[in-house]
């Protein structure tokens, strides 16, 4: 009983509200990236890898030049030239763009310790390498309102970028004429090839424009969420991120809210950890939760589908 | 129009493979050359090692056949559930748990001899059969992707794996996390003196025949591939397509699990691992590399372990990472399962080919 | 296409699809390859399928050789009862006219054939009797496809004529 009211008394915090957010926003910023990929028919498989490479270069940039805006810029390269890599595959060289994608989640795991260690000397994890992290910022009204205040403000600059992005995809996808290609792409691309849309040239766009988004969740993960770069620290929220826009429909709202879910999932496993629950069991429940997501969202598409049949 | 086999019309596709798999590793092997010039003080030592190392010793060949068994399993296994277009990642997962399976045989059920692993090993399968068959069932009743979740189930599974292993069979006295001892009667005997090569390498062997018979020579195996080269088609000739689904995954995650169980009951007295080794992982790989072809699977395994036991030697001997092996494979698997790549040269062998004929 | 064959299978395993059922093509577990072989490359030369050889993929043959390669499996059962829709369309002339010749020695051996097409040529060519179809019914029935004269069936192709229930009744109650 008492462990009971020990949980709650854990989880109904400001403290875990905030800690939610903070979970959620590389979610958040790859689940994105899937929808404007999804949206224009090309499933960004590689979202792992872009958002590992994007979290090493983002570290060795901002190391380096000891800039916080040129490490962003590096690490936004970084995931753009592993996506560019994956549109040159998928598109051109026509390999089944789910094998390109997993193989180059393989190629980054290695790749980025390699990486690291040809720059830096470190084995793993970047210690030698002095990377900046991202503010945290205060803001003035709302961190006076009481319960929310502590959950609302105080975040990671980045944190409160992902929420504004998902703005910026839907006005993207809905309100520009490049969304709207995308979007005519996604839906039917004989009937978009056939009034004068170059399909090839929109999906590498979508990918493209996806792995920037999804390497600002990298930068994140090494410049905000923790402050090094460590080998495989992405640790599947690429493919959770997948599940995410799956739930939410490939909308941004919708993906959003599920992005949510799935921090919620990881930030109560972490809560729960103070309990009598083994780790090992506390530790699944994020995955299982995607599990239970991805069939949820799988039976509401065949429920549609039914509902069309009639 | 006479019907026989022209060999000549197969060879050019055949020759064409080969020459697209042989340009495909020359680009990546070309890559590691430049990547290893660029970064290494000692090039030519970091060379020799990556090309040379696993040949410097019998016990350095030892480790590549080593290595080559449980990816053999594990591409074995990936090969299977592709054939049927199923893009099941969980060998991972049931690779794992397969040899958590076999280390509690191993530990807490005493059988004698030659009975005991081969208890341990079929059980270790049952369970890597059911690990990689939930997947199958979230697709079939619900239609959720097999992909995403039977990637999340590998975590699942490996947590719970490692709960069993950290609390229901640890040796306290251990210096590290680890199992108790097996018992001697569960492990398999090493064949090759100087080496660790284990009988396991016979059970691989068999493994793969069966595999290779099964798709090939029989109907559930015909079922299989119909339904993974076009599943409307497979339907319409009456196929079960659900039932296809469901035991191909299954059949790939027994593999994975018997090469869970050989693995740790071959190569292992306790059971050591405290993360996911990633065989599971490299079959995708191996899978690719050997074109599903559960005869080249073996080869293509070979080929893999060949490689990272190079660049094991390399990492150790030179400043250059193992790691580095990850970018060269990476870049042989995309250009090899690239449709496209080469593809105007091949256009210009037919032609010239069938200028010939005329 | 997409129901029809699995285009990077093999012709062969294209032919196999619906005889595998039975033990005719089985020794014990095992499929019997040789029989197998034996047969398809029968199949092949029958029906003239324009190849080096079974082994070759099914995508690498001419629209009209891979709808000899369904007709080859679909016929070749002893079928009771066959429904060929648009069997020849974007066909080339040569396998529309085999695939014809093979409809007819269906009908001769006994088998009932459904031809549905929208290839008037094709349908007064080869029906005993011939059905019209317009918006969905069935709007007239001729029990003798010879007597029937081009523009009567114009009329009813257009919708501008129907027949009564009572002649069209005559296909199911003569």
């Amino acid at each position: 009983m008492s462990d009971i009211l020990a949980f709650l008394s854990n989880i109904l915090t400001p403290d875990f509200g905030y800690s939610v957010l903070r979970v959620t926003t590389p979610i958040l910023f790859a689940a994105l990236a899937a929808v404007i990929c999804e949206k224009a028919g090309v499933m960004n498989i590689a979202l792992e890898g872009i958002m590992l490479t994007a979290a090493l270069f983002g570290v060795i940039g901002s190391a380096i030049t000891d800039s916080l805006i040129v490490g962003l810029l590096f690490a936004i390269a970084g995931g753009v030239l592993i996506s560019a890599i994956l549109a040159y595959f998928a598109l051109y060289l026509k390999t089944d763009i789910i094998l390109s994608g997993i193989a180059l989640n393989m190629l980054t795991v290695g790749g980025t310790i390699f990486l690291l260690s040809a720059v830096s000397g470190d084995k793993g994890t970047s210690t030698s390498l002095q990377s900046l992290v991202f503010p945290k910022v205060d803001i003035p009204l709302i961190e006076s309102i009481p319960v929310l205040g502590p959950i609302l403000s105080g975040h990671n600059i980045l944190t409160y970028v992902a929420f504004i992005m998902v703005l910026l995809v839907f006005i993207l996808l809905y309100k520009t004429r490049l969304g709207l290609r995308i979007r005519a792409v996604g839906e039917n691309s004989d009937a978009a090839a056939s009034v004068g849309i170059s399909v090839k040239k929109i999906q590498v766009i979508a990918l493209l424009l996806g792995g920037a988004i999804a390497s600002l969740g990298g930068a994140y993960m090494s410049m905000g969420y923790l402050s090094h770069f460590s080998k495989n620290m992405v640790a599947g929220r690429g493919f959770i991120a997948l599940a995410a826009e799956a739930m939410g429909q490939a909308t941004p709202l919708g993906t959003m809210f599920a992005s949510l879910l799935f921090g919620f999932a990881e930030a109560f496993s972490y809560t729960m950890q103070s309990l009598s629950i083994p780790a090992e069991f506390v530790r699944m429940i994020p995955y299982l939760a995607t599990v239970v997501g991805l069939v949820i969202y799988a039976q509401t598409q065949m429920m549609k589908k039914k509902k069309l049949k009639k | 129009m006479n019907n026989t086999v022209k060999p000549k019309k197969l060879k050019t596709d055949t020759k064409f493979e080969i020459i697209r798999f042989a340009a495909a590793i020359g680009i990546s092997i070309s890559l590691a050359f430049i990547i290893i010039l660029f970064v290494s003080d000692d090039p030519m030592l970091a060379i020799q090692k990556l090309f040379l190392g696993p040949i410097e010793s019998t016990r350095r060949f030892g480790n590549v056949i080593e290595l080559a068994i449980p990816l053999t399993f594990a591409g074995l296994a990936i090969s299977v559930m592709f054939k049927a277009n199923q893009f099941n990642m969980g060998a991972e997962g049931a690779f794992f748990i397969g040899a958590v399976m076999a280390a509690i045989v191993a530990i807490k059920i005493p059988l004698p001899p030659f009975i005991h692993p081969i208890f341990a090993i079929l059980l270790a399968g049952l369970m890597g059969g059911i690990v990689c068959a939930i997947p199958a069932v979230l697709k079939v009743k619900w239609g959720a992707s097999e992909l995403v979740s039977s990637l999340m189930l590998n975590y699942v599974f490996f947590n719970l794996g490692i709960y069993i292993i950290n609390n229901k069979l640890r040796d306290v006295n251990a210096g590290a996390m680890a199992s108790v001892e097996f018992e001697p009667s569960a492990m398999l005997t090493k064949l090759v003196p100087k080496t660790r090569i284990h009988m396991g390498i016979f059970i691989v062997i068999v493994t793969a025949i069966i595999v290779y018979l099964f798709l090939n020579r029989t109907k559930r195996g015909y079922d299989l591939r119909m339904t993974g080269y076009n599943m409307n088609f497979a339907k319409y000739s009456g196929i079960k397509t659900t039932a296809v689904i469901l035991y191909s995954q299954f059949i790939g995650g027994f593999i994975a699990g018997i090469g869970g169980a050989t693995e740790m009951l071959g190569m292992y007295s306790r059971f050591k691992w405290q993360a996911l080794p990633g065989y599971g992982f490299d079959g995708i790989i191996v899978a690719i590399l050997a074109k599903n072809n559960p005869v080249l699977v073996p080869v293509a395994a070979f080929f893999l372990a060949y490689l990272r036991i190079g660049a094991d030697r390399m990492g150790s001997a030179t400043d250059l990472t193992y790691e580095m092996v990850s970018i060269i494979q990476g870049v042989i698997i995309m250009l090899i399962a690239a449709q496209s790549f080469l593809a105007k040269y091949k256009q210009r062998m037919v032609v010239k080919e069938a200028k010939i004929d005329e | 296409m997409t129901l029809g064959v699995a285009k990077m299978a093999t012709i062969e395993e294209n032919l196999m699809s619906t005889y595998l059922d039975g033990n005719e093509f089985k020794k014990g577990i095992f499929l019997n390859m040789k029989k197998i072989n034996e047969w398809a490359k029968d199949k092949v030369s029958e029906f003239i399928v324009k190849t080096d050889s079974e082994k070759a993929m099914v995508k690498m043959l001419s629209g009209g050789n891979i709808q000899k390669v369904v007709v080859a499996r679909e016929f070749s059962n002893n079928p009771k009862f066959i429904v060929a829709d648009q069997p020849t369309r974007g066909i080339d002339i040569g396998a529309a006219k085999f695939i014809h010749k093979k409809l007819i020695e269906l009908r001769d051996k006994g088998s009932a054939v459904l031809l549905v097409s929208a290839d008037l040529t094709e349908v007064m060519d080869l029906s005993d009797s011939l059905m019209v179809m317009y918006g969905g019914e069935i709007v007239a029935y001729f029990e003798d496809a010879s007597q029937v004269d081009e523009m009567q069936l114009g009329r009813y192709m257009l919708g501008i004529e129907r027949q009564t229930p009572e002649e069209i009744g005559r296909c199911v109650y003569e």
